[in-house]
Protein backbone atom coordinates (compact mmCIF):
# COMPACT_ATOMS: atom_id res chain seq x y z
CA UNK A 1 0.00 0.00 0.00
CA UNK A 2 1.18 3.06 -1.07
CA UNK A 3 1.35 6.69 1.03
CA UNK A 4 -1.43 8.22 -0.91
CA UNK A 5 -4.04 5.79 0.22
CA UNK A 6 -3.53 6.90 3.78
CA UNK A 7 -5.33 9.84 4.92
CA UNK A 8 -3.07 12.43 6.36
CA UNK A 9 -2.39 12.11 10.15
CA UNK A 10 -4.59 13.50 11.99
CA UNK A 11 -3.95 15.20 14.92
CA UNK A 12 -5.85 16.41 18.78
CA UNK A 13 -4.06 18.18 21.14
CA UNK A 14 -5.85 19.36 24.42
CA UNK A 15 -4.17 21.04 27.64
CA UNK A 16 -5.42 19.15 30.77
CA UNK A 17 -4.73 20.76 33.75
CA UNK A 18 -3.47 17.81 35.74
CA UNK A 19 0.12 16.28 36.65
CA UNK A 20 1.55 14.05 33.99
CA UNK A 21 0.91 10.58 36.21
CA UNK A 22 -2.84 11.44 36.81
CA UNK A 23 -3.67 11.90 33.20
CA UNK A 24 -1.51 8.69 32.57
CA UNK A 25 -3.32 6.59 35.07
CA UNK A 26 -6.49 7.82 33.64
CA UNK A 27 -5.76 6.63 30.10
CA UNK A 28 -4.48 3.67 31.21
CA UNK A 29 -6.95 2.63 33.86
CA UNK A 30 -8.39 -1.03 33.12
CA UNK A 31 -10.35 -1.32 35.93
CA UNK A 32 -13.50 1.05 35.16
CA UNK A 33 -15.25 1.60 32.31
CA UNK A 34 -13.45 4.89 30.31
CA UNK A 35 -16.60 7.36 29.97
CA UNK A 36 -14.39 9.21 27.14
CA UNK A 37 -14.05 5.69 25.18
CA UNK A 38 -17.62 5.77 25.31
CA UNK A 39 -18.03 4.17 28.73
CA UNK A 40 -16.01 1.01 27.61
CA UNK A 41 -12.89 -0.64 28.96
CA UNK A 42 -9.73 -2.37 28.02
CA UNK A 43 -9.48 -5.58 28.04
CA UNK A 44 -6.27 -6.96 27.99
CA UNK A 45 -4.03 -9.06 30.46
CA UNK A 46 -2.03 -5.68 30.74
CA UNK A 47 -1.33 -2.59 28.66
CA UNK A 48 2.27 -3.58 27.58
CA UNK A 49 3.80 -4.24 23.88
CA UNK A 50 2.62 -6.94 22.34
CA UNK A 51 -0.36 -7.65 24.14
CA UNK A 52 -3.75 -7.84 22.26
CA UNK A 53 -6.61 -5.62 23.67
CA UNK A 54 -10.28 -5.23 23.04
CA UNK A 55 -12.50 -1.76 24.11
CA UNK A 56 -15.47 -3.86 25.72
CA UNK A 57 -18.54 -2.59 26.62
CA UNK A 58 -22.03 -3.43 27.84
CA UNK A 59 -21.46 -5.44 30.84
CA UNK A 60 -19.10 -7.79 28.04
CA UNK A 61 -21.38 -8.28 25.34
CA UNK A 62 -19.95 -5.73 23.06
CA UNK A 63 -16.45 -5.05 21.44
CA UNK A 64 -16.00 -1.76 19.95
CA UNK A 65 -12.44 -1.75 19.17
CA UNK A 66 -9.54 -4.72 18.42
CA UNK A 67 -6.32 -4.07 18.65
CA UNK A 68 -2.76 -4.47 19.72
CA UNK A 69 -0.10 -2.25 21.83
CA UNK A 70 2.36 -1.67 19.80
CA UNK A 71 4.79 1.04 22.45
CA UNK A 72 4.06 1.78 25.82
CA UNK A 73 6.80 4.63 27.70
CA UNK A 74 4.86 5.78 31.08
CA UNK A 75 3.23 8.54 31.38
CA UNK A 76 4.76 10.00 27.55
CA UNK A 77 3.58 7.43 25.28
CA UNK A 78 0.89 4.44 23.87
CA UNK A 79 0.71 3.23 20.73
CA UNK A 80 -2.18 0.73 19.45
CA UNK A 81 -2.81 -0.74 16.41
CA UNK A 82 -6.52 0.29 16.46
CA UNK A 83 -9.92 -1.29 14.24
CA UNK A 84 -13.16 -0.60 14.31
CA UNK A 85 -15.32 -3.80 14.59
CA UNK A 86 -18.38 -2.73 13.21
CA UNK A 87 -16.54 -1.61 10.11
CA UNK A 88 -14.31 -3.78 7.71
CA UNK A 89 -11.29 -1.34 7.24
CA UNK A 90 -7.82 -3.29 8.13
CA UNK A 91 -6.31 -1.40 11.48
CA UNK A 92 -4.85 2.00 12.01
CA UNK A 93 -2.51 2.98 14.41
CA UNK A 94 -3.49 5.62 17.64
CA UNK A 95 -0.48 7.24 19.02
CA UNK A 96 -1.17 9.00 23.15
CA UNK A 97 1.32 11.56 23.79
CA UNK A 98 1.48 13.14 27.11
CA UNK A 99 3.96 16.27 27.80
CA UNK A 100 4.32 18.16 31.15
CA UNK A 101 4.07 21.65 30.84
CA UNK A 102 3.90 24.42 33.70
CA UNK A 103 0.16 24.78 33.45
CA UNK A 104 -0.66 20.92 33.50
CA UNK A 105 -0.14 18.39 30.59
CA UNK A 106 -0.51 18.85 26.78
CA UNK A 107 -2.12 15.41 25.96
CA UNK A 108 -2.38 14.70 21.93
CA UNK A 109 -3.95 11.78 20.18
CA UNK A 110 -2.55 11.34 16.79
CA UNK A 111 -4.35 9.02 14.02
CA UNK A 112 -2.12 7.58 10.99
CA UNK A 113 -2.37 4.64 8.75
CA UNK A 114 -6.37 5.66 8.08
CA UNK A 115 -7.35 4.57 4.35
CA UNK A 116 -8.19 7.52 2.80
CA UNK A 117 -11.96 8.34 2.58
CA UNK A 118 -13.01 5.03 3.98
CA UNK A 119 -15.67 4.64 7.08
CA UNK A 120 -13.08 4.56 9.71
CA UNK A 121 -11.38 8.16 8.15
CA UNK A 122 -14.75 10.01 8.96
CA UNK A 123 -15.42 7.56 12.52
CA UNK A 124 -11.78 8.50 13.75
CA UNK A 125 -11.72 12.23 13.08
CA UNK A 126 -15.55 12.62 15.07
CA UNK A 127 -14.33 9.81 17.85
CA UNK A 128 -10.73 11.52 18.26
CA UNK A 129 -12.19 14.86 18.90
CA UNK A 130 -14.89 13.14 21.46
CA UNK A 131 -12.02 11.12 23.20
CA UNK A 132 -9.60 14.31 23.60
CA UNK A 133 -12.27 17.33 24.33
CA UNK A 134 -14.32 14.40 26.89
CA UNK A 135 -10.87 13.44 28.36
CA UNK A 136 -9.99 16.87 29.12
CA UNK A 137 -13.79 17.19 30.78
CA UNK A 138 -13.22 13.99 33.09
CA UNK A 139 -9.70 14.24 34.12
CA UNK A 140 -10.27 17.77 35.20
CA UNK A 141 -14.02 17.57 36.71
CA UNK A 142 -14.81 13.68 37.23
CA UNK A 143 -17.53 14.10 34.34
CA UNK A 144 -17.43 14.18 30.66
CA UNK A 145 -19.25 17.20 29.09
CA UNK A 146 -22.85 17.63 28.89
CA UNK A 147 -23.28 16.71 25.11
CA UNK A 148 -21.25 13.01 25.81
CA UNK A 149 -23.44 12.50 28.26
CA UNK A 150 -26.30 12.58 26.14
CA UNK A 151 -24.62 10.62 23.59
CA UNK A 152 -23.73 7.87 26.29
CA UNK A 153 -26.87 7.77 27.40
CA UNK A 154 -28.26 6.96 23.89
CA UNK A 155 -25.65 4.39 23.35
CA UNK A 156 -26.87 2.39 26.70
CA UNK A 157 -30.53 3.06 24.84
CA UNK A 158 -29.42 1.63 21.67
CA UNK A 159 -27.57 -1.57 23.12
CA UNK A 160 -30.39 -4.03 22.38
CA UNK A 161 -29.68 -2.51 18.47
CA UNK A 162 -25.81 -3.91 18.63
CA UNK A 163 -25.02 -4.94 15.48
CA UNK A 164 -23.97 -8.47 14.99
CA UNK A 165 -20.47 -7.73 13.79
CA UNK A 166 -19.41 -5.95 17.07
CA UNK A 167 -20.64 -8.86 19.51
CA UNK A 168 -17.98 -9.88 22.13
CA UNK A 169 -18.01 -13.81 20.82
CA UNK A 170 -17.17 -12.79 17.56
CA UNK A 171 -13.68 -10.79 18.71
CA UNK A 172 -12.24 -13.44 21.07
CA UNK A 173 -9.08 -11.61 23.02
CA UNK A 174 -6.39 -12.98 21.05
CA UNK A 175 -2.59 -13.70 22.95
CA UNK B 1 -13.74 22.79 29.44
CA UNK B 2 -11.69 25.67 28.42
CA UNK B 3 -11.16 28.84 31.30
CA UNK B 4 -11.87 32.07 30.57
CA UNK B 5 -7.17 32.73 29.35
CA UNK B 6 -8.15 30.06 26.89
CA UNK B 7 -11.17 30.77 25.27
CA UNK B 8 -9.57 34.17 25.00
CA UNK B 9 -6.68 33.24 22.77
CA UNK B 10 -9.10 31.13 20.66
CA UNK B 11 -11.22 33.92 19.82
CA UNK B 12 -8.85 36.31 19.62
CA UNK B 13 -6.68 33.88 16.96
CA UNK B 14 -10.39 33.34 15.26
CA UNK B 15 -10.74 37.24 14.76
CA UNK B 16 -8.68 37.65 12.00
CA UNK B 17 -9.19 36.58 8.51
CA UNK B 18 -6.15 35.86 7.39
CA UNK B 19 -5.61 33.67 10.51
CA UNK B 20 -8.95 32.11 9.76
CA UNK B 21 -8.26 31.52 5.64
CA UNK B 22 -4.87 29.82 7.06
CA UNK B 23 -6.99 27.55 9.24
CA UNK B 24 -9.04 26.58 5.87
CA UNK B 25 -5.94 26.14 4.56
CA UNK B 26 -4.68 23.85 6.90
CA UNK B 27 -8.16 21.72 7.29
CA UNK B 28 -7.63 21.57 3.54
CA UNK B 29 -4.51 19.82 3.62
CA UNK B 30 -3.42 18.61 6.88
CA UNK B 31 0.52 18.54 7.32
CA UNK B 32 1.21 20.99 5.08
CA UNK B 33 4.87 22.55 5.24
CA UNK B 34 5.29 26.07 6.77
CA UNK B 35 6.82 27.57 3.38
CA UNK B 36 4.50 25.86 1.43
CA UNK B 37 1.15 28.06 3.74
CA UNK B 38 3.52 30.86 3.56
CA UNK B 39 3.76 31.20 0.02
CA UNK B 40 0.02 30.58 -0.38
CA UNK B 41 -0.66 34.27 1.35
CA UNK B 42 0.09 37.63 -0.38
CA UNK B 43 2.13 38.61 3.04
CA UNK B 44 5.69 38.82 4.52
CA UNK B 45 7.15 35.42 5.46
CA UNK B 46 7.35 37.09 9.38
CA UNK B 47 3.51 37.83 9.57
CA UNK B 48 2.65 34.22 8.45
CA UNK B 49 4.56 33.28 11.45
CA UNK B 50 3.39 35.94 13.39
CA UNK B 51 -0.40 34.69 12.85
CA UNK B 52 0.58 31.23 13.26
CA UNK B 53 2.37 31.88 16.53
CA UNK B 54 -0.93 33.12 17.57
CA UNK B 55 -2.89 29.99 16.56
CA UNK B 56 -0.44 27.84 17.87
CA UNK B 57 -0.58 29.63 20.92
CA UNK B 58 -4.51 28.90 21.23
CA UNK B 59 -3.97 25.51 20.19
CA UNK B 60 -5.96 25.90 16.97
CA UNK B 61 -2.54 24.64 15.26
CA UNK B 62 -0.19 21.94 15.83
CA UNK B 63 3.42 22.29 14.61
CA UNK B 64 5.65 18.92 13.91
CA UNK B 65 8.88 18.52 12.66
CA UNK B 66 10.01 16.13 10.45
CA UNK B 67 13.55 15.88 8.82
CA UNK B 68 14.21 19.92 8.36
CA UNK B 69 10.18 20.47 7.57
CA UNK B 70 8.16 22.20 10.15
CA UNK B 71 4.72 20.45 9.27
CA UNK B 72 0.93 22.12 10.60
CA UNK B 73 -2.00 20.76 11.31
CA UNK B 74 -5.09 21.97 12.21
CA UNK B 75 -6.45 21.31 15.84
CA UNK B 76 -10.11 21.34 15.96
CA UNK B 77 -10.34 20.41 19.86
CA UNK B 78 -10.70 24.00 21.10
CA UNK B 79 -13.77 24.77 18.59
CA UNK B 80 -15.17 21.60 19.60
CA UNK B 81 -15.04 23.05 23.45
CA UNK B 82 -16.41 26.18 22.44
CA UNK B 83 -19.13 23.99 20.98
CA UNK B 84 -19.92 22.32 23.94
CA UNK B 85 -20.06 25.29 26.01
CA UNK B 86 -23.09 26.98 24.05
CA UNK B 87 -24.88 23.71 22.46
CA UNK B 88 -25.49 21.40 24.58
CA UNK B 89 -28.86 22.87 25.93
CA UNK B 90 -30.36 22.07 22.82
CA UNK B 91 -29.75 18.63 23.67
CA UNK B 92 -32.16 18.57 26.41
CA UNK B 93 -34.94 18.14 23.51
CA UNK B 94 -32.97 15.39 22.00
CA UNK B 95 -32.89 14.10 25.57
CA UNK B 96 -36.72 14.25 25.91
CA UNK B 97 -36.93 12.17 22.99
CA UNK B 98 -33.94 9.69 23.66
CA UNK B 99 -36.11 8.35 26.78
CA UNK B 100 -39.60 8.27 24.90
CA UNK B 101 -37.55 5.71 22.54
CA UNK B 102 -36.05 4.18 25.10
CA UNK B 103 -39.39 3.14 26.74
CA UNK B 104 -40.45 1.80 23.02
CA UNK B 105 -37.18 -0.54 22.73
CA UNK B 106 -37.97 -1.81 26.15
CA UNK B 107 -41.34 -2.31 25.74
CA UNK B 108 -40.52 -3.91 22.07
CA UNK B 109 -38.28 -6.07 24.05
CA UNK B 110 -40.58 -7.40 26.53
CA UNK B 111 -43.05 -8.21 24.32
CA UNK B 112 -40.82 -10.17 22.32
CA UNK B 113 -39.56 -11.63 25.21
CA UNK B 114 -43.05 -12.62 26.21
CA UNK B 115 -43.70 -14.34 23.16
CA UNK B 116 -40.56 -16.34 22.94
CA UNK B 117 -41.51 -17.91 26.76
CA UNK B 118 -44.71 -18.83 25.10
CA UNK B 119 -43.40 -20.73 22.08
CA UNK B 120 -41.27 -22.22 24.67
CA UNK B 121 -44.03 -23.23 26.61
CA UNK B 122 -45.68 -24.41 23.48
CA UNK B 123 -43.84 -26.80 22.23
Amino acid sequence: MNDSTYAKQGIYKVLIRAPIETVWSELVNTREPRPFFWDSSWDTNEIAEGNAYRMVSNKGQTVAVVGEILEIDPPHRLVTSFRLTSLDDPPSRVTYTLEETPEGTEFTLITDEVIAGSKSDKSMADGSRFIVANFKAFVETGKVLPGARLTLLMFRLMSPFTPKSMRAENWPLEG
Amino acid sequence: MLDDQDMDAVFQALASSSRRRMLDRLKESPGIPVGTLAADFDVSRIAVMKHLRVLEDAQLVVSRKEGRTRRLYFNAVPIQLIHERWMTDYSAYWSGNLTRLKYAAELREESSQREEKKKGRSK
